[in-house]
């Protein structure tokens, strides 16, 4: 019983994570310009990495392994939006003809 | 010039735009052009023209004859070396030849106990074939200085190399995210665990999967990332140019001096006191974990360097 319990979090999981992955695959080949692309890609980053990270962990159960599991989520979570970031931030300050693509937000 | 702020773009629109385009420009605008072949003594003038005519008539011509057959000639004998080579290899799917083949399962069995390495690969890579291992980190350390040969900017006083150095710090300071509070902050967490973790990755490559390429390799991804967020005036502090060239030429005359009295006292059949060791303790394996740490800095320092060159011609 508990373990068709632990199978079907598990499950569950790791279904939200490849639906947060494959949305973010199908954004960066769907939309056109950068900075969509880094929204969508980020999302597949954090969010999708993250579930399925975690239903890896309930799937190995409490040991050794399941620790480094959990501790590589932290490290996507401050790695992958600092990229994000980054290349965002490249794009606007290298984009001379910014204002045909956004519509810029003036204080 | 004033640090271009991206900010100030988006609020004041173009103009702000056009103004630091302007004095970007102004700044690294080409000088005049000299010809560079242009000699300042008469008499190398002379020797110049001399060797000119030659090399445009009768050398010329020589040299012609020479380079095509010479290539033509290599050509072929390479072709000729695989094409041999080639026919020797056992017909495919033929699995009787590899059956046969005792030097893997030898490298299997025997690894442990000839080199003390509990990750075999590395035992492989410094220990059955360090002269290889030798070679590439060589080879490694040739592209490093072949890079730094072709884009290291001038270092003298003279105008033209000071406006190139000018320069690559406008270029630096335009694109690179220095300076930016978010990939600082993130670096200065994450810099020390690469780090740390590219060092535990060299010191435990004969225990565990690693050894001196990946270590090396990691150990470089630090150093770069540091570089990206606080700049090259906070690296030289501790990487400058003397610090490269003393690891990797420490690091290289090491390794080669190491394998040379392994390689000595084994062909002779001379005890060199370098026995295996404990297995799975972290000093055994003989030379195993110096040579792999050796490696590793190699490999790191010639990536920091490939990257610094490439990025603005100095280290």
């Amino acid at each position: 019983m508990l373990e068709w319990l632990r199978f079907g979090l598990c499950a569950l999981l790791m279904a939200l994570g490849l639906f947060f992955e494959i949305s973010a695959v199908i954004g960066v080949f769907r939309f056109q310009y950068v900075l969509n692309r880094i929204h969508a890609a980020s999302l597949g980053d954090t969010l999708g990495v993250f579930f399925l990270l975690l239903g890896l962990a309930v799937a190995n159960g409490l040991d050794m392994l399941t620790l480094k599991i959990l501790l590589l989520i932290p490290l996507f979570w401050t790695t992958s939006p600092v990229s994000s970031h980054l290349i965002g931030k490249l794009e606007l300050t290298t984009n001379e003809e910014l204002n045909k693509e956004v519509s810029l937000w003036k204080r | 010039m004033a640090r271009i702020d991206w900010r100030r773009w988006i609020e004041e629109g173009g103009d702000a735009l056009d103004r630091d385009m302007r004095t970007f420009q102004a700044i690294t605008e080409a000088p005049e052009e000299r010809d560079p072949f242009e000699l300042p003594h008469p008499r190398e003038r002379l020797t110049y023209a001399r060797f000119h005519r030659w090399s445009h008539s009768k050398g010329e011509r020589i040299l012609k004859v020479i380079y095509f057959s010479l290539s033509v000639l290599i050509c072929l004998g390479l072709s000729a070396l695989l094409i041999s080579t080639a026919l020797d290899l056992p017909q495919f799917g033929a699995d009787a030849e590899l059956i046969d083949n005792d030097i893997s399962t030898f490298y299997v069995e025997e690894g442990l106990r000839h080199t003390g390495a509990m990750n075999i690969i590395t035992g492989i890579i410094l220990d059955f074939r360090g002269f290889d291992t030798l070679g590439e980190s060589h080879v490694l350390f040739v592209a490093a200085c072949t890079v730094l040969m072709l884009l290291r900017l001038p270092g003298g006083d003279d105008p033209e190399s000071q406006l190139a150095r000018r320069r690559a710090e406008a270029f630096d300071r335009h694109f690179e995210p220095r300076g930016d509070v978010i990939l600082a902050n993130c670096v200065r967490v994450l810099a020390p665990l690469l780090i740390v973790f590219g060092a535990y990755i060299l010191l435990n490559g004969h225990l565990s999967p690693g050894g001196g390429f990946s270590g090396g390799t990691v150990l470089g991804a630090g150093l770069i990332l540091y570089l990206c967020a606080f700049g090259f005036a906070r690296t030289g502090r501790f990487f400058n140019f003397k610090v490269f060239r003393a690891v990797t030429s420490g690091a290289l005359a090491f390794y080669a001096l190491s394998k040379g009295y392994v390689f000595i006292t084994g062909a002779n059949g001379i005890e060199n006191g370098l026995g295996p060791g404990v297995y799975g303790r972290i000093l055994s394996g003989g030379l195993l974990m110096p040579l792999s740490v050796a490696v590793g800095l190699v490999v790191g320092c010639t990536m920091y360097a490939l990257y610094a060159l490439f990025r603005k011609g100095d280290l």
